[in-house]
């Protein structure tokens, strides 16, 4: 054995010899291979083949020994020429490896490799397709919803349009038909109508006789169905809202609950057990709550001989929730509008609902300026925002969506819900409502506001939101006051941009996209204007003298005629950002939002890879700042102009010229959306 | 047969293992060996000019032409200009190619640059002399074409996750980077494994892959064609509205138009595997490189027809948007076409390179093992292990994308030094038989060319990571004094190249000048 390792040297030796020759010829190339093709020795190699099949019969712990001894003795043997022998191969031939390599520990070694190799690689497809089936599941990604994708537009009817042909001086289903365009053309998908269901005649809007009928100051059932007809050969749905939490005190199950019809008497919520009296002998409500409007929220009915809850008006009796028979009544109720083609129902007043059974006093917080007969003076965890509530709207969403094609939709306005929804159900899957109203964010913002302040308003939202609810935008309802009066109109342009494009679903209330003011002259609900159509008499809403509601503050100078021809407009702005939300940055995108420039400029922007990002920036100060946006991590160094506000007077920024990221210039509360190629990281 | 196999061996040991061997040898060669007549331990002529022009365009064509084609067009500006610059730089990477085949008939050895930087310098001085083929596979084999390979393996994981997307959608970005490195490890170790197993596997493979891979590109040509002749010429009529007027911006269009192009000097790397190497590579050349360069150019007319120029440029693949708007249900063929198209490229980029580390490695510019190949399947094994765990490592490591970045300008400082040698070589080889001869104009051509493209960079986007790139060279230096130049070998690479040797089965391979 020691002599294998012995006839390998002089081989090599030899070979190093031929290539010091070689060197002294010129040939600098330190390699034997060469050395041997010069040498002229093409076929032995070959022949050696057959040689070596010998080298199998040796047992493993020879083969290795033997190598380590023929190393060593080759350092020892020849000296003088060891480096040569280096450069030489001291590789074995095929004949000389085939008795080491055929050793069963090799032959071992090599199928353990050969296996272990392809168990590794069929060990790593079957993780890699194991994390791909185990990757959560969601809904499906895209085509959006309708009223995902477009803008709910909120139409308080009676102050819409007025149709002219019944009782005058109010909005109605003829006149709202006769704007469809407008909606159309807005770009809108979505209305949201307000209430038309028959009220007393003496009652509020809310004072519902009859869910099922349209009430005579709006029109009629046929006409209802005559303005869906339209609405949807236009392309647009129609929500319906309505208050299920009360009816009118006149409602056939009132008045059957208060006789105390068998069927009937628990439809409402009444007090229980024989009452108390006072010193004067008038009976005492049960507990100390109060009505929003002031005053107990109980009211003793001589009929039934008990107390009645009203949180609202006492003509507005709370139905009672609790009773599986009124939920499946609004079922009907819902069924009803569905059939005859609303795509939604927008609930009010959800968080009423229901109410603690304990009937447990409700604690004061007594805020200054309050007394204990005020709704204010309580708080009013026993009567808002009670659990199940959300049971009962998951009830009806079910009935809603799967009603025939399921493009209907549940929306709920009530302002407390998303607290709750996050404490109480923050781990339920589905969410139980598919819009849900948010509009105090915005109603938190005082004028002269700075864009931390903004900033804030819309993190602690975004971040209070379950996840798998949609985020909703809404700068003003019927019951506030609107943005360019309550803040400025300078802001309109710059918020509507905001609410537009931020993920989520802008609800806008009709006149915030033209920038309309309060209605002139002190009214319960500022926001309650007619629409100002034109700088006509009533601004263009009615033809009678003196109508129910008055006009905006501004109707002169802000109205439809006026913003459709002046280019750059409030109403052009509007038209071009729901256009905006078309593209997929708007639909899928992620956000990313920056406050720059000393607080004075918020940023945010919208990328979908693959798409033209979006950047919005609004200078909230009232002067001009010139500020860089390299905090976004995406913009790029050209941004091109997309959107201007209507107010932006900075000479050189127009739709569709071509900025650099590090210096724009944004004039006073002035704010633009400009697109970009989203840089990739 | 056994004895005169003995006899051509050495004389000092012949006796010896005749008396030692004999008798066992008869017992077990009949097992071991195939019965076919002898062969030569080589690499074998397996590449037709079908197989070498598929070579040549399964490395041209990776995946930047379905993914990335829009940067010369945003550095060009406008349609016209574009189609220009995509013309110029086809031709002149003809003009490249053509002077490597005359190279590679006057040096009819692997490894293209390497060996003719051998050949045209190695003589000149002891030291400096074989330094510029060293450096040149130093770069190569341990830092630029793994590189590559990860490169181009991850962006194939990329399209074969696309069909998956929609389940991967929601999980956490990190996640998804990981089963994108699996994914691109197993196709790693798939093409390792071709590549390591036989040489007729991977023709057969690359050939199919190459096929598929050039019907993507018709489908594009066709569906551009299609819209062209259904009256769509909207974008094109734009013509040269918009044209960059500033030089550097040229620059860079032209700098990334030839990187779009690179790879036309492979089959010069595989010289020695290549059948009738005088007659095939340069008509492998004169086919593939103009088939690439017309593929290229209608494939960009073809975009330019459906899709807008910012369109292009903010497409994240621009094939698949093309693809998406035209295609309808067909769709899917693009990334396959992708993902084909990338694996193919992957595995011809490895093959070729592991070839120059098998030259290196002959010529002692590596370690020795790299040279040697396996006894029944005839390829450098270990050559292809150590490729396949070097870019295995690049695919662990990641961002490597400025590691090429870094060492990329080397490549046309490379080819300029491989003109330079062709123009030195008329000069000290004047007999050899050239059967194919370029003007010299081309190769001066090339030399300013390869200037203009390495100072491109410098000068635009002066960087420090060009100090590394010499840092990188500066630490071959160190290695090439005293391991190559010196041959100083560490003891313990003997046991190393047995421990290889018995592993892999692996032989010196004895070459021979045919």
């Amino acid at each position: 054995m020691e002599m294998k390792g012995g006839k390998e040297n002089p081989k090599e030796f030899t070979d190093g010899n031929i290539h010091l020759t070689q060197k002294e010829s010129g040939d600098h190339l330190p390699d034997k291979s060469r050395g041997s093709k010069e040498n002229g020795e093409p076929d032995d190699g070959a022949d050696e083949k057959l040689v070596t099949g010998d080298g199998v019969v040796k047992t493993s712990k020879d083969a290795s020994e033997v190598k380590f001894i023929s190393i060593d003795s080759q350092n020892g043997d020849a000296k003088i020429d060891i480096e040569n022998m280096k450069i030489a191969f001291a590789g074995m031939g095929k004949e000389e490896l085939m008795k080491f390599a055929h050793d069963p520990f090799w032959v071992r070694l090599r199928w353990f490799l050969f296996i272990f190799f392809w168990l590794l690689w069929a060990a790593m497809l079957a993780g890699a397709i194991a994390i791909i089936v185990m990757a959560p599941k969601c809904a499906a990604p895209a085509p959006l919803k309708w009223w995902e994708q477009s803008p709910l537009y909120q139409v308080f009817l009676p102050a819409f349009k007025d149709g002219g042909e019944i009782l005058g001086g109010t909005g109605d289903l003829k006149g709202f038909q006769s704007k469809l365009d407008y909606i159309k053309n807005l770009g809108v998908k979505g209305v949201a109508l307000s209430s038309v269901l028959k009220v007393s005649a003496d009652g509020s809007d809310e004072a519902v006789e009859d869910f099922q009928d349209v009430d005579p100051r709006y029109g009629t059932v046929a006409e209802f169905k005559a303005l869906i007809t339209s609405l949807k050969s236009k392309g647009l749905h129609m929500v319906l809202s309505l208050v299920p939490n009360h009816s009118s005190k006149k409602h056939p199950w009132f008045v059957k609950s208060e006789r105390n019809d068998s069927q009937y008497k628990d439809y409402y919520v009444w007090s229980s057990g024989p009452p108390k009296y006072d010193s004067e002998g008038k009976p005492e409500p049960p507990n100390n709550w109060k009505s929003v409007v002031g005053g107990s929220a109980w009211e003793w009915s001589d009929m039934r001989k008990a107390f009645y809850l009203h949180q609202f008006s006492v003509d507005e009796p709370d139905l009672n929730f609790t009773n599986s028979f009124v939920i499946e009544e609004f079922k009907e109720i819902f069924k009803f509008w569905m059939d005859l083609g609303v795509s939604g129902l927008q609930l009010e007043k959800v968080e009423y609902l229901l109410e603690d059974s304990s009937r447990q006093d409700e604690v004061p917080r007594a805020p200054p300026g309050t007394t204990h007969d005020e709704y204010d003076f309580y708080n009013h965890a026993r009567t808002v925002n009670q659990p199940g509530i959300l049971g009962i709207l998951a009830e009806w969403k079910e009935v809603i969506q799967n009603y025939t094609d399921g493009t209907r939709m549940l929306s709920v306005v009530g302002n407390l819900l998303v607290d709750s929804l996050v404490d109480q159900n923050s781990n339920i899957s589905i969410a139980p409502v598919d819009l849900l109203h948010a509009d105090r964010e915005f109603s938190q913002l005082r004028n002269s506001f700075n864009a931390s302040d903004l900033n804030k308003i819309i993190q602690k939202y975004l971040d209070k939101l379950p996840n798998d609810t949609r985020p909703t935008w809404e700068l003003s309802t019927s019951l506030s006051s609107r943005v360019a009066s309550r803040l400025s109109s300078d802001y309109v342009d710059a918020l509507n941009m905001i609410a537009m494009l931020l993920p989520g679903t802008p609800i806008t209330l009709y006149g915030e996209e033209i920038g309309m003011e309060d209605a002139s002259g002190s009214v319960k609900h500022p926001a309650r204007c007619v629409m100002s159509w034109s700088n006509a008499t009533n601004a263009g809403f009615s033809e009678v003298p003196v109508p129910v509601y008055h006009t905006s503050k501004n109707y002169e100078t802000v109205n439809v005629e006026a913003e459709t021809a002046a280019a750059g407009s409030s109403l052009s702005v509007y038209r071009e950002l729901v256009e905006a939300r078309n593209t997929p940055s708007i639909m899928y995108g992620t956000r990313e939002f920056a406050v720059i420039g000393n607080d004075t400029v918020f940023s945010f922007t919208r990328i979908k890879s693959g798409n033209p990002g979006y950047l919005v920036a609004f200078n909230t100060a009232d002067k001009e700042v010139t500020v860089s946006f390299n905090k976004l991590k995406h913009v790029p160094e050209e941004l091109n102009v997309l959107i201007k506000s209507s107010n932006f007077n900075s000479t050189g920024i127009k739709a569709k010229s071509k900025l650099n990221r590090d210096s724009v210039c944004l004039s006073a509360r002035g704010a633009l959306v400009a697109t970009f190629v989203p840089k990739v990281e | 047969m056994v004895a005169k196999a003995k006899c051509g061996y050495g004389i000092h040991n012949q006796n010896v293992s005749l008396a030692a061997n004999s008798t066992e040898v008869e017992l077990d060669s009949g097992d071991n060996l195939p019965t076919k007549p002898p062969k030569k331990m080589e690499l074998r002529r397996e590449l037709g000019l079908f197989s070498a022009v598929n070579l040549i365009v399964g490395v041209m064509i990776g995946s930047g032409i379905f993914v990335s084609p829009a940067s010369a067009l945003e550095r060009s500006g406008s349609v016209g200009l574009c189609l220009i610059i995509w013309a110029v730089c086809g031709s002149i990477s003809l003009l490249g190619a053509l002077a490597f085949a005359e190279l590679g008939t006057v040096v009819p050895r692997s490894g293209a640059e390497y060996a003719y930087f051998q050949e045209a310098y190695g003589g000149l001085h002891r030291f400096w002399g074989p330094l510029p083929s060293f450096i040149c596979a130093w770069v190569y084999v341990v830092i630029l074409r793994p590189a590559e390979v990860a490169v181009i393996i991850l962006t194939f994981s990329e399209y074969v996750c696309q069909p998956f997307a929609y389940h991967m959608r929601h999980m956490p970005a990190e996640s998804q980077e990981i089963v994108k490195k699996i994914i691109a490890l197993l196709g790693l170790g798939l093409l390792t494994y071709i590549n390591f197993i036989s040489v007729k596997l991977y023709i057969h493979i690359q050939n199919i892959f190459g096929s598929c891979k050039l019907f993507a590109c018709l489908v594009v040509i066709f569906g551009g064609l299609y819209e062209l002749c259904i009256g769509n010429t909207e974008n094109l009529t734009k013509g040269f509205e918009g044209s960059t007027t500033s030089p550097t911006n040229l620059a860079l269009a032209f700098y990334s138009g030839l990187w779009a192009f690179d790879g036309w000097s492979t089959v010069t790397s595989v010289t020695e595997e290549v059948k009738r190497p005088e007659v095939n590579i340069p008509r492998s050349i004169i086919i593939a490189v103009p088939l690439v360069t017309t593929v290229y150019f209608m494939m960009n007319v073809a975009y330019m027809t459906v899709l807008t120029i910012p369109e292009m440029i903010a497409a994240p693949a621009v094939a698949v948007v093309f693809g998406d708007r035209i295609l309808g249900v067909m769709n899917f063929i693009i990334p396959l076409g992708v993902a084909l198209s990338t694996f193919g490229c992957a595995l011809s980029i490895q093959f070729s390179v592991t070839r120059l580390c098998y030259v290196a490695g002959r010529e002692g510019h590596m370690v020795e093992v790299f040279s040697y190949i396996h006894m029944k399947r005839l390829t450098p094994a270990p050559a292809v292990v150590t490729q396949g765990l070097l870019a295995f490592f690049f695919i662990i490591v990641g961002d490597i994308t400025s590691l090429i970045d870094f060492a990329s300008f080397l490549i046309w400082i490379f080819y300029g030094a491989a003109m330079v040698a062709l123009i030195l070589m008329r000069k000290t080889k004047k007999d050899i038989k050239r059967p194919y001869k370029v003007p010299l104009w081309i190769p001066v051509f090339i030399i300013f060319i390869a200037l203009f493209l390495c100072f491109v960079p410098i000068i635009t986007d002066p960087s420090p990571r060009y100090f590394f790139a010499l840092l990188f060279i500066g630490i071959g230096m160190a290695i090439y004094a005293p391991l190559v130049y010196y041959r100083h070998r560490p003891q313990c690479m003997d046991k190393f190249t047995y421990f290889i040797q018995v592993l892999m089965e692996v032989v010196p391979s004895e070459q021979s000048m045919d």
